[in-house]
């Protein structure tokens, strides 16, 4: 019998290794809708979505609103506000705010379409991916991020609209 | 309430582009076609006021010719607002009139903006002249 350098020790280190790597199917998943603003990848957590509007749907600047609130639309005969999301963020880097998307948001107080650049998916991810924001999170934005998540090797900061929206309305941005 | 029952309103553009309305019941009358340089519809007991400096557009649209409204509160002559024509009467129904959005309630300095009438993918502003919005 030739020597063999594995060991049993390594056999099972290995299959506890395999073993973590299976999801947990009782893990309670988040489904998050990941999208772009400028070069950075954000996410709204899916329950808060209701849905996400085909391109090109005209807005309707209307006068004496703030830079951040781009007008409304006609969504099957009900009126939405636009909320542009970069702006409202306070994000330095360039947004468009012509040729981006439109997801319709909601929380229990209100609802408004919110505009961000591109859509890049809708995932399910487990709950214990979703990291602590870090300390070094600026100011104005820790009230509305929830945590952080790789996805695709990219890292996604997940915000929750419910405050995004309450402090919207009451003067953010 | 009927949602086809109809409203009466008074219908204009300001700044040029923006389709506005306000209900006929806040006209007391109309003067026909006034000079708005002409000192003497200013000196009337009321102000009288160009519908952009009434909404705060940064320049008044010196268009074409232009109509007088008297506006009414409560029977009470309170305003005379400077419009440009076309200014037309329309019966508006109740389903084409929907409620301004919270988050544009509440963010929304425009005066007076009180709903949005939506008809054929155009929308226009409905205007209560007496309503204030801080």
């Amino acid at each position: 019998m030739t020597s063999n350098s594995t060991t049993v020790e390594d056999i099972l280190a290995q299959k506890r290794g395999t073993l973590r790597d299976i999801i947990d199917v009782n893990e309670k998943t988040l489904k998050l809708v990941i999208f772009t603003l400028g070069s950075e990848a954000y996410a709204f957590y899916g329950h808060s979505i209701s849905e996400i509007l085909p391109k090109g749907v005209p807005i309707f600047f209307i006068p004496g609103c703030p830079s951040s609130l781009l007008g409304v639309i006609n969504l099957r005969g009900e009126i939405e506000s636009v909320i542009h999301i970069g702006s409202v963020l306070k994000l330095s880097h360039e947004t468009s705010s012509t040729d981006g998307t439109l997801l319709l948001g909601h929380c229990p107080a209100m609802r408004s379409a919110l505009y961000v650049d591109n859509v890049l998916d809708v995932v399910d991810v487990p709950e214990s991916e979703i990291q602590t924001p870090p300390e070094t999170l600026p100011e104005h934005l820790k009230p509305y991020v929830a945590g952080l998540v790789i996805f695709q090797e990219r890292t996604i900061t997940v915000l929750n609209l419910d405050p995004l929206l309450t402090d919207y309305r009451q003067g953010l941005g | 309430m009927n949602d086809r029952a109809g409203v009466d309103m008074v219908c204009f553009t300001a700044g040029g582009s923006w389709p506005i309305m306000i209900e006929r019941r806040y006209i007391a009358r109309m003067e026909g076609y006034v000079d708005r340089q002409d000192n003497a519809i200013h000196s009337a007991d009321c102000p009288v006021l160009t519908i952009e400096q009434l909404l705060g557009f940064s320049s008044d649209q010196m268009l074409q010719k232009s109509r007088l409204l008297w506006l009414k509160n409560d029977e009470i002559l309170n305003m005379g607002l400077i419009v440009s024509e076309p200014v037309e009467l329309k019966k508006v129904i109740g389903e084409t009139i929907l409620p301004l959005p919270e988050i544009l309630a509440a963010r929304c300095r425009l005066p007076g903006l009180q709903a949005i009438a939506l008809m054929d993918d155009t929308l226009s502003l409905i205007l209560s002249p007496f309503l204030s919005r801080v």
